[in-house]
């Protein structure tokens, strides 16, 4: 182990899947490239202790492989990962005893277990004594309103449920690092706010948790990060607390638009203006309106922008600067927005 | 909530921490065993079942060899019930590694814990084990009650009976791991593997058939097959001596081949294959674990 006060470090760290090549290409023909995947490509990232570290990426970004390889499930297949100072490769024992994982979106769980039993079998995997884990499933369970559900199966608890239980299985071994793949994903805006708080909250409690979260929500990632890596195609494209990555676009205006009757060749068409750094859209079906964001590359391109509106045959129904989100970020970066992504 | 001293909870021995792996894995093990479904189905699949396949056997012998249940019968009928037992160990460690991962989705979470997933393996492959053992010893019983099974306490060979059983168990389970080791890395059908593979066993290791009337490369197989003398021990065991065809037809030994071996031989060989079987399963268990994290498998579902 070396001396490290980072919660995790990853040095130039990628992933590389092989794909099997389809039956009707031969290998000779085929590229050795086409035949591999690269999910992560050369991700460094230091993580201090006592961090809310976020992810913030579309899907296939990395995200998820970047935390199988952190937690060990997955072999890097070059760079190095540490965390808390151990290599992933080397220590993995020393790194499962102080770590944790909760996976969104999922429905495991051995389903012949009430939840109680459930926890109750996690935290003695992790050697916590059996009255201590009792104390804290109560406190858990609770907390993320799942009280009345102690003695269910799992097989009867819904997909959401289940994810809440999975949540408190996550934190009933208090774990020195916590990794959250995407939390609340699937669950309701009251419980997803609860395990926001509840995330924070632990981690007040003690100055030395760290937490690295994945996330398809700008606004979590805004609420809870300490900072945020945004990640595109195995890579980090910028790192920085939300308030600098915001502050990135600071010369750059962003406005939003509401405009009636274009079609998808007048938006490229706006797209395509001079001056135009970011585009996206979503489209009202209320009132046949498409919204669109922009981010310029001065203020003067406005008026360029609202001449291409109607030369496509537009009309223009509302125009409003604002202050640039994380979301206005991330398109700058990636070229698309999130939400394009989850649509999609 | 109240953090713990820091590894506080990591401060016993690393024996004392596989054990506590083994007992939670054995606890999961029965729970899962136990409650899959209502008590009534429970019996008719842990009870029920076998005894059908006891009566389809005796009701095949009659065809095959009249109403005269000699010491081929209880060669047939024994080796059919310990087979079981090879069935619960072989076959079904690998379903654990699936049904956890495809089924459960709890793998990667097992595998994340700071557990021996080796000793994880084997606690869960205890609960199998057990009911097949019960199951064996309830075949035995309506066997020697009802069948003609000519077993009797009084002719049970007890000391070579649990020095068989003893020194078969960890090759069985040393099987058993190899084979949720393949599962590990497996991606489709996986869930077939383990049973195509006791299916050959049961084939080979002298189950039905004595080596001696196997072809050549099928003898050979099964004379290097820990399962034929562990088997074959069992047998003597049981019968209280070395089985052998009726008077009639000569009176030699069922497997002459295996007749070959006293008590004490077959007991020196279980030991031989006892001690390299646990040593090659943990390593190769070891290394195809990292061939299966190397390629990602660890959480992969596959369509089970």
């Amino acid at each position: 182990m070396s001396q490290s006060p980072l919660a995790i470090k990853t040095d130039n760290v990628g992933r590389i899947y092989k794909k099997k090549a389809a039956k009707r290409v031969s290998r000779a023909s085929s590229p050795d490239s086409s035949r591999q995947l690269v999910a992560l490509d050369g991700v460094t990232l230091e993580v201090e202790k006592g961090e809310l570290f976020g992810l913030l990426g579309p899907n296939g970004a990395g995200k998820t492989t970047l935390i199988k390889v952190l937690t060990t499930l997955l072999t890097p297949s070059f760079g190095s990962a540490e965390v808390l100072g151990y290599d992933v490769v080397r220590e993995p024992k020393a790194i499962r005893e102080r770590i944790n994982m909760v996976s969104g979106g999922e429905t495991s769980g051995y389903g012949i277990l009430t939840v109680k039993e459930n926890l109750w079998m996690f935290s003695q995997f992790y050697g916590v004594p059996t009255k201590e884990a009792h104390r804290r499933s109560d406190e858990l369970l609770a907390r993320l309103e799942l009280t009345g559900m102690k003695d269910t199966r799992v097989s009867g608890l819904s997909t959401g449920e289940r994810q809440r239980m999975n949540f408190c299985r996550g934190f009933i071994t208090d774990p020195e690092v916590l990794f959250l793949d995407e939390p609340t994903l699937g669950l309701d805006v009251h419980i997803a706010r609860v395990t926001r708080e509840f995330t924070r909250e632990w981690m007040r409690k003690n100055p030395e948790r760290t937490v690295l979260l994945t996330t398809h929500y700008m606004a979590e990632a805004d609420e809870l990060c300490d900072r945020i890596a945004i990640i595109d195609k195995g890579r980090v494209l910028a790192c920085d607390t939300p308030e600098n990555l915001k502050r990135m676009l600071q010369a750059q205006p962003v406005f939003q638009i509401r405009a009636g009757g274009l079609s998808e060749s007048g938006i490229d068409g706006i797209r395509s203006t001079t001056g135009v750094i970011g585009l996206t859209q979503e489209f009202d079906l209320e009132t046949s309106h498409h919204s669109l964001n922009l981010i310029l590359q001065e203020e003067s391109v406005i008026s360029d922008v609202v001449g291409a509106i109607g030369a496509a045959g537009g009309k223009l129904v509302g125009l409003e600067k604002h202050e640039p989100t994380l979301e206005d970020v991330f398109v700058k970066l990636v070229g698309r927005s999130l939400k394009e992504d989850v649509t999609e | 909530m109240t953090s713990l001293p820091k590894l506080h909870r990591f401060n016993s021995t690393s024996l004392e921490h596989e054990w506590r792996t083994f007992r939670i894995a054995a606890w999961l093990g029965w729970q899962v065993e136990s409650n899959w479904t209502v008590p009534i189905v429970f019996f008719i699949y842990a009870i029920l079942r076998p005894i059908s396949t006891a009566l389809i056997l005796l009701l095949m012998y009659i065809v095959i060899a009249g109403n005269h249940r000699g010491e081929y019968f209880d060669y047939l009928y024994i080796s059919n019930a310990l087979y079981l037992i090879v069935m619960q160990s072989i076959a079904n460690m690998s379903w654990t590694v699936l049904e956890d991962r495809e089924h459960y989705r709890m793998l990667k979470y097992i595998y994340t814990a700071p557990v021996s997933l080796f000793a994880y393996l084997i606690g869960r492959a205890v609960a199998r084990l057990s009911i097949g053992i019960s199951t064996s010893v309830l075949l035995l019983t309506v066997g020697a009650l009802w069948m003609g099974l000519h077993l009797s306490l009084l002719s049970v060979q007890w000391g070579w009976l649990v020095t068989y059983f003893a020194l078969g168990i960890p090759v069985l389970l040393s099987f058993g791991i190899v084979i949720a080791g393949l599962a590990l890395v497996i991606t489709r059908n996986g869930e077939f593997m383990g049973e195509i593979i006791a299916s050959m066993l049961l084939l080979v290791c002298s189950v039905y058939f004595p080596p001696d009337i196997l072809p050549v490369i099928l003898r050979k197989l099964s004379l290097a097959m820990p399962v034929t003398y562990w088997l074959e021990g069992m047998r003597r065991a049981l019968a209280g001596g070395l089985l052998r065809y009726s008077a009639a037809m000569g009176g030699r030994p069922i497997s002459p081949r295996l007749a070959l071996y006293s008590n004490s031989d077959l007991a020196m060989i279980l030991a031989c294959f006892s001690v390299v079987g646990v040593t090659i399963s943990f390593f190769f268990y070891r290394w195809i674990e990292g061939v299966a994290k190397a390629r990602g498998m660890i959480d992969r579902i596959t369509g089970f």
